[in-house]
């Protein structure tokens, strides 16, 4: 009796020391496999307060928290570009005779800074955008007033700097895949004109180059946009949850209506390079 | 055993001593090597380019001279590969050196040898600063500066200080082939094929002649009058030049120079626009102006710009290297730009159109408006950054 008692204690011990053993391998490998801060402890506040803090176990992930309430947003645009240099002229002018109507391709760039969120509305901020816009032409024969064939290009930027919202707590609460948004700001666009003998020039006396007036400038104006973005988490939820991981927050189809409205503001006589127009593109936020 | 091995340690000690080098100090000494003129781009510093055989332009080698004792004469010998310290490459009947020069005194312990740019071309073979062909690379030459002790011998080591960094290359690139021009308002767009397997080449210039450049002497032709070296020695004044060359300059210095003299010309060539400035094949002058340029080996076009609407031109490319060396005349073609209203012209003068005059005029006008954007934008950020701080802290408080 005794010594099966005793055996029976030396299995126990046995086990026991297997158990102690198992649980410290695995806890070390959950240490060493997810490597994160160890719990913490029960929530003291909140509204789930009762239960055991359990984000440890999820892999809680700053970068992944930090996606899922971006502060910045970066656009890809592209669409077509009419600049309106003729409505100055009563809609007919030279922009016509040299560059037709025909739409010019306009590429543009578009950085959002948007660290304040204002309730049930969506994140509001600062942001620049840049852009530019070839045209190109044949220079007017005097002559005949027939286009020559002198190649004459105008090439535009478009630049602003203006106040970003983008509302988003449609999509964070109702998981409708889509952010409306709008800018209003400061806009101001170069442009400069050329021909194969380089940029074009107006001289009071073609032998002062003093009196010469090159064709580049600047060009003020106010520059308004509305939009929507379509998130593309549904497309593959997967992927995501990998963008995710990398602290992008979405990916996203947009279109927007933009009014470059670059007239110069009424401060002098500027080249009205601005436009109305609707440009398309993708976005993402991080 | 005691004897053996005194023997064995005296045997060693013969042979460390047998074997080890002579020290002998060197006797021709050369640092700092500069250029009298010629201010070549980095990696260039000591090429000789057309332009710097043309001009006066002068090594000034400072030398200092040891054990002078015995010494019949300082001699400074050029080749291009053959060792100039073998009398027999000096004097011999296959003697491939040629002497610069040599101070007619006894030599000097420091003094400062000038050998000029075009002496060291015409040392190899160059005649008035002109190498027939184009396109070839530079041609390493070595400098040999000796103390001659004996009639017949060789030169030593220690007697002998080679300068083997300079290059010469006078010769331009090929020039492009299939020249053709298409007129627009003040300028002729020009479209060429570049010469096939042209590695020495920088660029291409090209020349618009409206009929009032002449052609250089001696430009088609490639032929030029030679150029006579004058060695002018330590001491004293300093000796007249050569036909043509610099005197030297007195005391303590030799002097090897060489002046070149182009004196043929062709006279009365016409290319096919009936101008004589701009011959196919001929070297263009130094003094002309180019009426453009580009950059880039592979490149195939360019514009001559600031021509005049209406007025025929003779235009030829040429191609230049690193050195600035420039190769000879492309063919001629013909072009006559003609006036068009570009965009701006339209828009300023028949439609009245106010705007241009570059970037910078942004701050002529509309200074106020874009003062007061700016202002309100810096306002605007710095409340909002407040505020984000604020959040912050509320946060992290809470």
């Amino acid at each position: 009796m005794i010594a099966s008692f005793a055996r029976f204690r030396a299995q126990l011990a046995v086990v026991a020391a297997l158990s102690v053993s198992t649980f410290t391998s695995v806890a070390s490998a959950q240490w060493s496999s997810t490597e994160i801060d160890p719990p913490t402890g029960p929530k003291t506040t909140g509204p789930r307060a009762d239960l055991a803090d359990t984000t440890w176990r999820e892999g809680f992930d700053e970068r992944k928290e930090k996606a899922l309430d971006p502060d910045f947003a970066f656009e890809f645009r592209f669409g077509p570009y009419w600049p309106q240099i003729d409505e100055e002229f009563g809609g007919s002018g030279p922009y016509e005779r040299v560059f037709d109507n025909d739409a010019q391709f306009y590429f543009g760039l578009e950085l959002d800074w948007l660290p304040f969120r204002i309730p049930y509305v969506g994140k509001i901020g600062g942001g620049f955008g840049w852009g530019i816009t070839p045209a190109t032409g044949l220079a007017i024969d005097p002559t005949t007033g027939e286009p020559s064939e002198v190649e004459n290009s105008l090439t535009i930027m478009p630049m602003h700097w203006s106040v970003v919202l983008r509302g988003d707590e449609l999509m964070r609460r109702t998981k409708v895949p889509l952010v409306p948004y709008g800018k209003l700001g400061f806009g101001l666009g170069t442009w400069s004109s050329s021909t194969d003998a380089g940029t074009s020039k107006v001289c009071d006396d073609p032998l002062d180059d003093a009196s010469c007036t090159d064709a580049e400038d600047t060009t003020f104006g106010i520059h308004t946009a509305l939009g929507v973005a379509l998130a593309l988490d549904w497309v593959e939820p997967s992927r995501t949850k990998n963008l995710q991981a990398l602290g992008i927050g979405h990916l996203y189809l947009f279109g927007e209506w933009m009014n470059a409205g670059l007239d110069g503001l009424g401060s002098r006589p500027q080249l009205h390079i601005g436009t109305s127009t609707f440009v398309g593109g993708v976005s993402l936020d991080f | 055993m005691a004897a053996v091995r005194f023997f064995f340690v005296l045997a060693w000690v013969a042979a460390l001593v047998g074997l080890a080098p002579v020290a002998r100090a060197q006797n021709v000494a050369i640092d700092n090597v500069t250029r009298s003129s010629a201010d070549p781009e980095t990696g260039f510093e000591y090429y000789v380019s057309q332009a710097d055989c043309l001009s006066s332009d002068a090594f000034e080698f400072p030398v200092r001279l040891e054990n002078l004792g015995g010494v019949q004469s300082f001699e400074v010998w050029i080749s291009e590969g053959a060792n100039c310290k073998l009398n027999d490459e000096r004097g011999g009947s296959d003697a491939s050196c040629v002497r610069l020069g040599s101070p007619n005194g006894a030599p000097e312990q420091n003094s400062t040898v000038d050998i000029a740019s075009s002496a060291i071309a015409e040392g190899i073979g160059i005649t008035s600063c002109i190498e027939e062909g184009s396109g070839g690379q530079p041609r390493s030459v070595s400098i040999y500066f000796l103390l001659i002790r004996g009639g017949d011998a060789d030169i030593g080591e220690e007697d002998a200080f080679v300068w083997e960094q300079t290059k010469v290359d006078v010769t331009g690139p090929a020039p492009p082939t299939n020249v053709e021009a298409t007129e627009s308002d003040g300028a002729v767009t020009l479209t060429f094929d570049v010469p096939t397997n042209a590695t020495d080449v920088r660029g291409y210039r090209f020349y618009c002649d409206d009929g009032t450049l002449v052609a250089p002497v001696g430009s088609a032709a490639g032929a030029g009058g030679g150029g006579t070296t004058a060695t002018t020695s330590s001491g004293g004044s300093g000796g007249s030049g050569g036909s043509g060359g610099e005197g030297g300059s007195g005391g303590g210095t030799l002097t090897v120079a060489t002046a070149t003299t182009a004196t043929a010309t062709t006279g009365g060539a016409t290319n096919a626009c009936g101008t004589t400035g701009l011959i196919a094949g001929g070297a263009p002058d130094p003094s002309w102006t180019s009426c453009g340029s580009i950059e880039g080996t592979a490149v195939g076009e360019g514009v001559a710009k600031d021509l005049e609407n209406g007025v025929a031109y003779a235009i030829a490319v040429v191609g230049f290297d690193e050195l600035g060396n420039v190769g000879t005349l492309s063919e001629v073609v013909c072009s006559q730009p003609f006036p068009v209203d570009d965009f701006f012209e339209l828009y300023r003068d028949r439609f009245g159109g106010q705007a241009g005059g570059g970037l910078c005029a942004v701050t002529a006008v509309g200074s106020r408006t874009i003062g007061g954007v700016v202002f309100v934008t810096s306002a605007l950020s710095a409340f909002a950054l407040l505020l984000r701080r604020a959040s912050r802290r509320r946060k992290s408080a809470s």
